[in-house]
């Protein structure tokens, strides 16, 4: 016998939803920022004269909308965890591996990109007439390429467009130590799970290399005090929606010497490589050295003088790697090209530097484009 | 503004619903025409004046063609003629003039004449189509003028099948506009069908949308099996995008109390060319037999007359989809595979396994996609010779082998979905005590899955919106 079925409880739902998601946007509350998407969310659109004639009032109210959909974050957590669970994570920004790491996907190196990038780099040191090293820090994803399914890591080509770069350094000056091998080491922890980031340990080993690439003793012959925070969710996390990822623990080294740092768009002088107010905050990493600025100055005032100043160009891997290098340097003058316009052979001459070291991820050192500026 | 944004889920569409079953009946119709104005007005501001001007003047003549029998020829004519004449200014005259440049001297083909381009007016081909349906029922005396400008402006603009359709004929709907059928169980029905839809376009569409894409730039790149396995996506995505629109549009249409025509039913087990036409774009396929095919003469005259009728039919069928030679060529490729099955295709294939029969038709459908695609002749041919040209490309590259493993859950899904097994999965159950219960669980799971993949993508075109 046909059963006949109410239809109504299906319509309850349906129209209780319907109707919910416009009453919060109408009096919910109004947020300006998503701490979990790391970005400001679209403000209520402002229908001027302009955006009639132009119409572009239904993509500002559909951008309004959608950043401030009720229980946004949950459900593009539930969408990202359905693309991980239906193996769709090809198509991702971010990829996870079999043991919960979230790892940056591929990127596309352009060889005639590459190629200007390099000119600019060579004839910076043949300008500069210093010793130049340039540490490129694999990716995450190629790190842990083993952990992946095979057919995804495969996918990564850091040590091809690694090698183009090796290949490319003609200036006499320019050098580039093996990180690929260094980093191509399972289990020894070098990134953290939520962020492309390096961890204390790989930025020591980072530092080692380059150390005694130079020339110089390694970390082991200095003390460093470490210190642990808990709860650290970083930027891969963010963009994959994959809340369910467990926080890391961020760690620093502190050399433990006197010292002061200046910023050329800050105001004011610290005794400190550590900005502890950003554990507060809902992204940690600009504890070291209050993220990132044009040009930060760290003047070492204790311990044995050694003549050396080193010119630290670099992208956010180089805060965690600065304090590192404080013991072995009189001064450590760090650029981020990407917030100073001056040229940087120009600071090399104006702080007295004695070589010069790029510190950057793979990936920024080629998709950079303050770099197809470098001079 | 489409279906599958939030702007219309959870903006227009509960105001429109509140607004229609709050007030009373007399009232309905009005409220739905401004509705689904506004529904226009929001991706078209100027156009919709254009619509309106439309439906006027259509209503005008069909009320002319009732008082002024004698003149009916004429003022079909003018109806015809203007429909017509607003369809090609808008969709086909910069075709036109493009394509003329060509063969004129610089100094003529410079004028600022030959730029003519104007934004295409979203919807207009079927909103044409629809009012066209109307007219020339209205003077063949199977419709009554409809003397409402109301209710008359309601069916052409009706916002559940303005912009993609299916094609409503006059004929189909004009009692539903006097007295929808408006009960619980419709409703229920409709939002069934509604979010069903909207889980093909948003869920199983743009997958296959996002693997396509990741190939279809450039072909020269592609193995031999991404070749033959983006094509697959690109007809599963068509498949979905428009199929997942169409089931949108009804499951709007009975919330209201409207049961429009269904579109598309299983395309993809077609045995033959024949069949597929009959199972896809039902609405459109049926407008060009009953408005053009047959009044051309049909089979009735003999067959190099059928012929002739097949390639006008689908010449127009391929423009329609879009006002670029590319589209006339889908048209034609289409009429030629018509044309064999007529002549002698049909019974070799009657006489073949069943397995070939489909082998036969899943073929040419997966060339379908690369013509419909819509790129460049030397795009296509190099698209073919990865597929075809022995040594032109790898079998398999790691990037597809990726991709395709990636990919291989929803194209499975995508394979079921696109045969009847589902639903006569669901047609079985469908008495058993727990079926209601699951249905709506399903639903709820699937509207959620919908949201969330809406609230994670940005970019969310339709296919067909701008057809």
């Amino acid at each position: 016998m046909h059963q006949k079925r109410s239809p109504w409880p299906g319509i309850a739902a349906f129209c209780l939803i319907l109707l919910l998601v416009p009453l919060y946007w109408l009096f919910g509350p109004e947020k300006t920022f998503s701490p979990s998407e790391r970005r400001y969310l679209a403000e209520r659109p402002d229908i001027t004269k302009q955006d009639v004639q132009s119409w572009t009032f239904d993509q500002d109210a559909e951008s309004f909308l959608a950043d401030h959909l009720p229980l946004r974050d949950m459900l593009a957590g539930i969408y990202a965890y359905f693309t991980l669970l239906t193996g769709r994570q090809v198509s991702g920004e971010v990829w996870m591996d079999r043991e919960g790491y979230l790892l940056s996907a591929p990127f596309e190196a352009d060889q005639a990109d590459l190629d200007k990038r390099m000119t600019r780099l060579n004839r910076f040191a043949d300008t500069v007439q210093l010793p130049v090293t340039i540490l490129i820090i694999p990716g995450h994803g190629w790190v842990r390429r083993a952990f992946l399914p095979p057919e995804l890591g495969k996918l990564y080509k850091d040590p091809e467009i690694t090698e183009k770069i090796r290949s490319a350094l003609q200036s006499p000056g320019l050098s580039m130590p093996d990180t690929l091998a260094l980093f191509d080491r399972e289990g020894q922890g070098w990134f953290y799970r939520t962020d492309h980031h390096w961890t204390a340990d790989g930025a020591r080993a980072a530092a080692d290399l380059f150390l005694l690439h130079r020339g110089m003793s390694p970390l082991s012959g200095h003390t460093f005090i470490r210190s642990a925070y808990k709860g650290y969710t970083g930027s891969t996390r963010s963009r994959s929606a994959l809340w369910l990822t467990p926080a890391d623990t961020l760690e620093t080294d502190d050399p433990g010497v006197p010292l002061s740092v200046t910023f050329q768009d800050k105001e004011g002088v610290y005794d400190s490589l550590f900005f502890k107010e950003h554990l507060a905050s809902y992204d940690f990493y600009p504890l070291f050295l209050d993220g990132n600025h044009s040009v930060t100055e760290i003047d070492r005032q204790g311990g044995e003088k050694t003549g050396r100043v080193l010119m630290l160009v670099k992208d956010s891997f180089g805060n965690s790697l600065a304090p590192l290098l404080v013991p072995f340097f009189d001064r450590i003058v760090m650029v981020d090209p990407r917030y100073c316009r001056k040229s940087i052979s120009g600071l090399c001459e104006e702080y007295g530097a004695t070589e010069v070291l790029f510190c950057y991820s793979l990936e920024r050192f080629c998709t950079d484009l303050n770099l197809l500026l470098l001079k | 503004m489409v279906f599958s944004s939030l702007t219309f889920l959870f903006a227009f569409l509960p105001a429109s619903l509140l607004g229609y079953y709050l007030l009373p009946g007399k009232y309905r119709m009005g409220f739905l025409l401004f509705a689904s104005l506004v529904f226009y007005a929001w991706g078209e501001p100027l156009y919709v004046f254009l619509m309106i001007f439309s439906i006027l003047l259509n209503w005008a003549l069909g009320l002319g063609m009732e008082r002024f029998g004698s003149w009916k020829k004429l003022l079909l004519v003018i109806s015809v003629a203007v429909n017509l004449a607003l369809l090609v200014t808008f969709k086909y005259a910069g075709l036109f003039l493009r394509s003329l440049q060509v063969f004129l001297p610089d100094s003529i083909s410079s004028a600022p004449f030959f730029s003519f381009s104007p934004r295409l007016p979203i919807g207009i081909s079927f909103f044409t189509f629809q009012i066209m349906s109307y007219i020339i029922d209205v003077y063949r005396g199977r419709a009554q003028v409809q003397h409402s400008p109301v209710l008359f402006g309601t069916y052409v603009a009706m916002f559940p099948q303005l912009i993609a359709g299916p094609i409503v004929r006059y004929v189909d709907i004009e009692k539903q506009l006097q007295h929808p059928e408006i009960s619980p169980e419709a409703f229920s029905e409709g939002t069934g069908l509604f979010i069903l839809g909207l889980a093909k376009k948003v869920l199983l569409a743009n997958s296959m949308g996002t693997f396509s894409a990741q190939f279809s730039q450039s072909p020269a790149d592609l193995s031999i099996l991404g070749a033959w396995i983006t094509l697959i996506a690109l007809a599963l995505q068509l498949y979905f995008d428009f199929s997942g629109y169409s089931d949108m549009a009804c499951g709007l249409g009975r919330m209201l109390g409207f049961r429009f025509v269904r579109n598309f039913d299983y395309p993809y087990i077609s045995q033959s060319f024949t069949e597929y036409w009959r199972r896809w774009h039902i609405s459109l396929g049926t407008w060009f037999r009953e408005y053009v095919y047959y009044p051309l003469g049909g089979n009735r005259r003999g067959k190099a007359r059928q012929i002739l009728n097949i390639l006008i039919v689908w010449s127009l069928t391929g423009l329609w989809h879009g006002a670029e030679w590319s589209f006339l060529i889908w048209g034609l490729y289409h009429a030629f595979l018509l044309v064999m099955e007529k002549l002698f295709l049909l019974k070799v294939l009657k006489a073949a396994p069943r397995f070939l029969r489909h082998a036969y038709t899943l073929f040419f459908l997966v060339i379908n996609s690369l013509i419909f695609s819509g790129g460049t002749l030397s795009w296509m041919l190099t698209w073919l010779s990865v597929m075809f040209v022995p040594g032109t490309a790898p079998l398999l590259s790691p990037v597809d082998t990726a991709w395709i493993l990636g990919y291989l859950p929803w194209f499975l899904v995508c394979f079921l979905g696109s045969t009847p097994g589902p639903r006569n999965l669901a047609l079985r159950f469908q008495n058993r005590t727990w079926s209601g219960p699951v249905r709506e669980i399903c639903l709820s799971l699937l509207f959620l899955l919908s949201v969330a993949a809406l609230t994670s993508q940005s970019y969310n075109p339709f296919i067909y919106f701008r057809f």
